[in-house]
């Protein structure tokens, strides 16, 4: 087990920041379930490879770029499958309370890429610039990625079909 | 503004989107157990390993009575998963609040299961309305600073993400105030 990493400071590492990228996870693949899957794989990535972390970037930023490799390959398996818009599923957004279950339905119901362009956009925060990186897009694909999934999102919040 | 930018409204409302749920707890032995399996995890070296078997059991058997005693003095800390925890201090607003305040507590109730939902531990109560000062106040009245109204208690991995919790508390859309402070343990 040489260069094997001591279990505490994995699991101190693992405390600060797995709810931030889990939480990113969640919002993108919509299964809290096949979030853990790759949250699981991104930290064993991480670890494999932690001597190629420089510092040049907040360590976050670093762990986040390797959950956006999973996530990215886990939708290539995935591409196949669509969303299905049930009704009963449907927000209700006059109950502000239900507002963030709402909006979590709604991202479900939008293909992938539309998905990933509102939350990596619009509620993560990322540049056109960083979503074309770690998705290995275009910027300009990224932003008509985002136009179409606004205007879908908000067809689909108004409740249009 | 095009149709394809966002209003406020819909920029606020995906801003409150971005709460982030308590990964199972399970995943980080899943996780621990995996790295180990590769070869890429060693079981940390512990000093209380080095000592002698009597100290060490003298040791088990001290933080065993301690853990009791911990137990029967504090049962709700003992509920709620370790980890960092906050308060969401409510404070009323100046605004008249439109509704009941069954509407409220109902609404206030919902929110905090629409959390709970997600994995994150948050409980809570309502303060009265009145409120004594010990000891009394000199000119009898009582204490004239703002005192909150009611409070959470919500578990988080950091003050942003607690604060992210709180902006979609619906305390605020009726104009109050909230302050968020982490709890010392």
């Amino acid at each position: 087990m040489a260069g094997a990493r001591d279990e505490d400071a994995f699991r101190a590492l693992y405390g600060r920041h797995t709810a931030a990228v889990y939480g990113l996870l969640c919002r993108l693949v919509g299964r809290p379930s096949d979030a853990s899957d790759l949250m699981q794989e991104t930290w064993l990535r991480a670890v494999r490879h932690l001597s190629l972390f420089r510092g040049q970037s907040a360590f976050r930023t670093w762990l986040t770029g390797i959950a956006l490799n999973c996530y990215r390959e886990w939708r290539r398996k995935h591409a196949r499958e669509f969303p299905v818009d049930d009704p009963d599923t449907r927000p209700s957004p006059a109950k502000w309370s239900d507002e963030i279950a709402a909006i979590a339905q709604v991202l479900a119901l939008l293909p992938y890429e539309q998905r990933e362009a509102i939350v990596l956009h619009d509620i993560e925060g990322f540049t056109h610039e960083e979503i074309a990186e770690a998705l290995e897009i275009e910027p300009g694909t990224s932003k008509s990625r985002l136009s179409r999934a606004r205007r879908a999102f908000r067809d689909r919040w108004q409740g249009k079909p | 503004m095009t149709d394809d930018d966002l209003t406020a409204e819909e920029r606020d409302r995906l801003r409150r989107a971005r709460i982030d749920p308590a990964p199972p707890r399970a995943l980080e032995d899943r996780t621990v157990e995996a790295l180990r399996q590769r070869g890429l995890l060693r079981r940390s070296r512990h000093p209380l390993m080095a000592v002698a078997w009597p100290a060490a059991a003298a040791l088990v058997l001290a933080a065993g009575a301690m853990w009791l005693v911990m137990q029967r003095s504090s049962s709700s800390s003992a509920a709620i998963a370790p980890g960092p925890r906050f308060v969401l201090l409510l404070y009323a607003g100046s605004d008249p609040v439109t509704g009941t305040a069954d509407e409220r507590r109902r609404e206030y109730a919902q929110w905090a299961r629409d959390i709970a939902s997600r994995g994150v531990p948050i409980s809570g109560e309502e303060l009265s309305e009145d409120a004594h000062e010990v000891p009394p106040a000199a000119d009898a009245t009582p204490a004239s600073a703002p005192l909150p109204r009611g409070f959470f208690i919500v578990q988080a991995p950091d003050l942003a993400s607690a604060e992210r919790l709180a902006s979609t508390c619906p305390h605020l859309r009726y104009g109050g105030r909230i302050v968020v402070k982490r709890i010392v343990s």
